[in-house]
């Protein structure tokens, strides 16, 4: 009898747990209707891309420089987007990413602005950096604006804003909404790291007349209109916002892209369809929905792909040959990213006489000892360029189509550590960090200390995250520590000199990687930063490049593409694919089968 | 009983205490917020006053004292990323890892319960074997690897079902299975040894002595019997299941407290690892006290020695 009373406690206990894990089962909660694979994308009859012709920039402050064809044979099918007739959008187009970011579209919260895969599709900018590889690829180009020029001294910048643009609601864009939304963008109380950038480079801004403003800089800075189009020049309607209040506006905000947001699920799904508007200077959307699932695991991004549940996906050259082995594109965007050695010893002169790194020769040992075209072959499955130089592509104004990529040659490499005084070698540790999305970095940092191991180098390598990394170059003379890094650095595929200046060494507060700490370098940056003509500022640009190369501050590895699967029934350009293709999924359409 | 109940609720608070002390503290040691928030190239003057502004210019003790005092409250603070109070990104997410935990749970259960009966049943048989074969599997596999190839096979090559994301009953399977594999596993195994175990003891024998058939022998008096420790693992387990979600829920991408864990450590958001953890410590010092109470209530033993002593 105490058994059977014990039981039948027992029992209470276990079946109602039971039966209400099998009631939730059934149930299944609160639906996600993207968990379902999604139709397929219509074939049939879509609108026809074509964006509206590009109205000429009255002029330019980008420089226009002669660049290198960048166009290279890869072994991945090239989709070719076949006719389709005009329609309406139709059908829905499913993009999974590893990462949304920070969840965030208001510009002062959000830590990057303008580069966000959740804001690309509904934000445009004042102007914009075309996509592409060719001579047209990397410039400054109209937007929201249809012209700008510059004081003769760079340090005002008055831009036309184009007529008849609307936003979401219907209402026109007009110059006070921009100026508002500039100002708006420089609250000091904004937390971001945009909006610091903002402040500290932009002093005023006046509207003119009805139709120009004009964005007064803290000092001459040529290259300011690149930061104006990228940074600040999202343009929010003031009468909205002012009346939902920001919190409010911003779970569905009214901007111009093409796109506008219908359904906002933070940290899971982000819902889009067409604005219905008329895009100016982007294409019109071919589908009726837009979805990005956030989809933390690549393996399982790329599974989605092959079920047909999303059509794009961004993925690792590790995926390249499960995905080969399936009818799924490859797109790539090119030279968007470089892993690279970092010699920070040599940067350092008080490191210089206490670490091996501090003598020339032993960098140059260093960088010669790296087969770096194994580690493209083997590591990367072939998706990968040896660069000649750090911080730069051949995307860049600067590029200069005589360098050559340092040379595989581990005898050479041992020769110069003898004549270091270094023949039985040495050991050192090695910092690595990753950027968010380069999976392949560890993998790439184990083969260099392989490459290094061989002519006696012993590294250790210890992994910190990017944060840590950061305070710790942040420091003063830079800690003893702190010979050396391998990172991965997002590399921005198609932005001119201009920007890159801008983002590497302009922020005001001397962190400047790459360059910084090297005096050449830094007295050739200085004069950059207030040069104004073109083609000088591509010279001190190369000499900057050039100073760190000779210098041996550092070692290039690889520069690798962004890879995006796509599945075979859809097409688009990812040309634009710096770190997610939110800015150019309108131009993503059916394959006709 | 009360006093008994009272010891172990003072337990698992002094737990939750040091266990909020401990991730605080490392926290605090592992990174800037301010620097984080506004980026390497923010002069010292804007982390100075960021750090102002979101008090991390305090001592570590003094930091976590205002924290402490905000989280007894719900507080937990904001989201460094997100900008948007970490109770409400809790608040969003937990109901999802509670349902798959739920779900998990009931299916293990059951599971264990056929599977593990049968095999301290048939102890040394064929099928013995096959079920103590599983259980090492669901052992050893890592929970990584079973989703990735769950998701290859049932999802890729059979497409039967989705390969991530919530929604209708089918997308609970994949991640509930991957969750569910070691706990089947430690179910099984223990209620197989505690079966073996009480079919050896005399009131078993009395029973098939008297002549009663097998399975009123089985279903009456053993299992119930052989039950007794698998409670006392099972709210362990949940708690387990339900906190203990971060790979599965990254893998099929489950809007859960696992994901948003994993997702903040990625990005150092400091307030939302505390947030997480604490709630981690919660749930299992909650399910180490539910357990505790409900075995002195179901064995009177148990509290009965306690009173003794």
């Amino acid at each position: 009898m105490r058994v059977r009373g014990k039981m039948t406690k027992l029992t209470k206990v276990i079946v109602p747990v039971m039966v209400v894990g099998l009631i939730v089962a059934a149930c299944g909660g609160g639906g996600d209707p993207t968990a379902a694979p999604p139709p397929p994308p219509t074939p049939a009859p879509t609108a026809t891309p074509a964006p509206t012709a590009t109205l000429e920039p009255a002029a330019t402050t980008a420089p226009v420089a002669t660049r290198a064809p960048t166009a290279t044979a890869r072994p991945v099918p090239t989709p070719t987007p076949p006719p389709t007739p005009v329609t309406g959008p139709q059908g829905e187009l499913v993009m999974a990413i590893p990462s949304f970011g920070d969840d965030l579209l208001d510009p002062n919260l959000a830590s990057v602005v303008g580069l966000q895969p959740l804001s690309g599709p509904i934000y445009d900018g004042l102007t914009y950096l075309t996509p592409g590889t060719g001579p047209d690829g990397g410039k400054n180009a109209p937007g929201i604006a249809v012209s700008w020029e510059a004081s003769p001294d760079a340090s005002a910048f008055t831009y036309k804003i184009r007529q008849g643009m609307k936003f979401h609601d219907g209402t026109d864009v007009t110059v006070e909404d921009v100026a508002w939304s500039a100002e708006r963008f420089a609250d000091p109380e904004a937390p971001s790291n945009p909006s610091l950038i903002w402040r500290r480079n932009v002093a005023n801004i006046e509207i003119v007349d009805e139709q120009t403003v004009r964005f007064t800089a803290t000092r001459p800075r040529p290259q300011l209109p690149v930061g104006i189009g990228f940074r600040g020049g999202t343009v929010f309607p003031k009468a909205a916002l002012e009346a939902q209040g920001a919190e409010a506006f911003f779970e569905k905000p009214i901007a111009t892209g093409p796109w506008k947001l219908v359904e906002r699920q933070p940290g899971v799904k982000y819902t889009y369809e067409p604005s219905g508007i008329d895009h100016p200077f982007r294409a019109s959307p071919a589908f009726a929905r837009l979805v990005m699932r956030l989809i933390p695991e690549e393996s399982t991004r790329v599974a989605l792909i092959r079920t047909g549940s999303a059509q794009i996906t961004d993925m690792s050259p590790g995926s390249v040959p499960s995905v080969r082995r399936s009818n799924i594109t490859i797109l790539e965007a090119p030279g968007t990213a470089i892993v690279a050695v970092q010699f920070w010893g040599a940067r350092n002169p008080e490191l210089f006489a206490t670490v091996p790194l501090g003598d020339v020769r032993v960098r140059e040992a260093l960088k010669l000892a790296v087969n770096r075209q194994q580690i493209i072959d083997v590591i990367l499955n072939g998706f990968g360029e040896l660069p000649p130089r750090n911080l730069i592509t051949q995307l860049r104004d600067a590029w200069d189509p005589t360098w050559e990529p340092t040379p595989y040659d581990p005898e050479r490499a041992r020769e110069l550590l003898a004549e270091a005084g270094y023949s039985d070698g040495f050991e050192i540790t090695y910092f690595t960090t990753a950027a968010a999305g380069f999976p392949f970095t560890q993998p790439v940092i184990e083969a260099v200390a392989g490459f290094w191991d061989a002519i006696g180098v012993k590294t250790k390598l210890e992994q910190i995250d990017t944060s840590t990394h950061g305070t710790l170059t942040r420091e003063r003379p830079l800690p003893a520590r702190i010979v050396g890094t391998v990172s991965t650095q997002a590399s921005f595929q198609s932005f001119s000199i201009d920007l890159f200046i801008l983002l590497v060494c302009f922020y005001g507060s001397g962190f400047c990687p790459g360059i910084s700490l090297l005096p050449a370098a830094d007295a050739f940056a200085g004069e950059l930063l207030r040069e104004f003509d073109p083609q000088k500022r591509i010279e001190l640009s190369r000499a900057i490049i050039n100073a760190g190369h000779d210098a041996h501050i550092d070692l290039p590895i690889v520069l690798t593409p962004k890879l995006f699967a796509v599945s075979p029934d859809v097409t688009g350009d990812a040309t634009r694919g710096v770190t997610h293709l939110g800015g150019s999924l309108e131009t993503f359409r059916p394959v006709s089968s | 009983m009360y006093r008994y109940i009272l010891s172990r609720i003072l337990q698992a608070l002094v737990t939750i205490v040091i266990v909020s002390i401990v991730v605080f503290s490392l926290s605090a040691f592992s990174g800037n917020p301010a620097l984080l928030m506004l980026g390497p190239d923010a002069s010292n003057e804007d982390i100075a006053a960021m750090e102002k502004r979101l008090g991390t210019d305090k001592p570590i003790p003094v930091q976590y004292w205002n924290w402490a005092k905000h989280a007894i409250t719900g507080d937990l603070g904001d989201s460094i990323q997100l900008k948007r109070p970490v109770k409400d990104l809790i608040r969003e997410r937990l109901p999802n890892s509670l349902q798959l935990g739920a779900v998990t749970f009931g299916f293990s259960v059951v599971i264990a319960l056929v599977l593990g009966t049968v095999a301290g049943v048939m102890r040394g048989s064929f099928v013995d074997f096959i079920v103590r074969f599983f259980t090492n599997i669901g052992h050893a596999a890592p929970s990584f690897w079973v989703a990735i190839v769950a998701i290859s096979i049932f999802a890729v090559r059979f497409d039967i079902l989705p390969a991530a994301g919530k929604g209708g009953p089918s997308t609970f399977v994949l991640p509930a299975v991957t969750l569910g594999m070691a706990t089947i596993a430690g179910m099984m195994r223990l209620l197989r040894s505690s079966m073996i175990e009480v079919l050896a003891s005399d009131y078993v024998r009395v029973a098939r002595a008297k002549g009663l058939e097998p399975r009123v022998v089985i279903l009456r008096h053993a299992i119930r019997n052989a039950l007794l420790p698998l409670i006392t693992v099972a709210g362990l387990l949940l708690a387990t299941i339900v906190t203990g979600s971060v790979i599965a829920e990254t893998i099929f991408a489950w809007p859960g407290i696992g994901l948003l864990g994993f997702r903040a450590i990625q990005e150092h958001d400091f307030p939302v690892i505390q947030g997480v953890v604490l709630i981690g410590a919660v749930t299992i010092a909650f399910a180490n006290l539910v357990v505790d109470i409900l075995y002195g209530y179901i064995d009177p033993r148990i509290r009965l020695h306690r009173s003794a002593s």
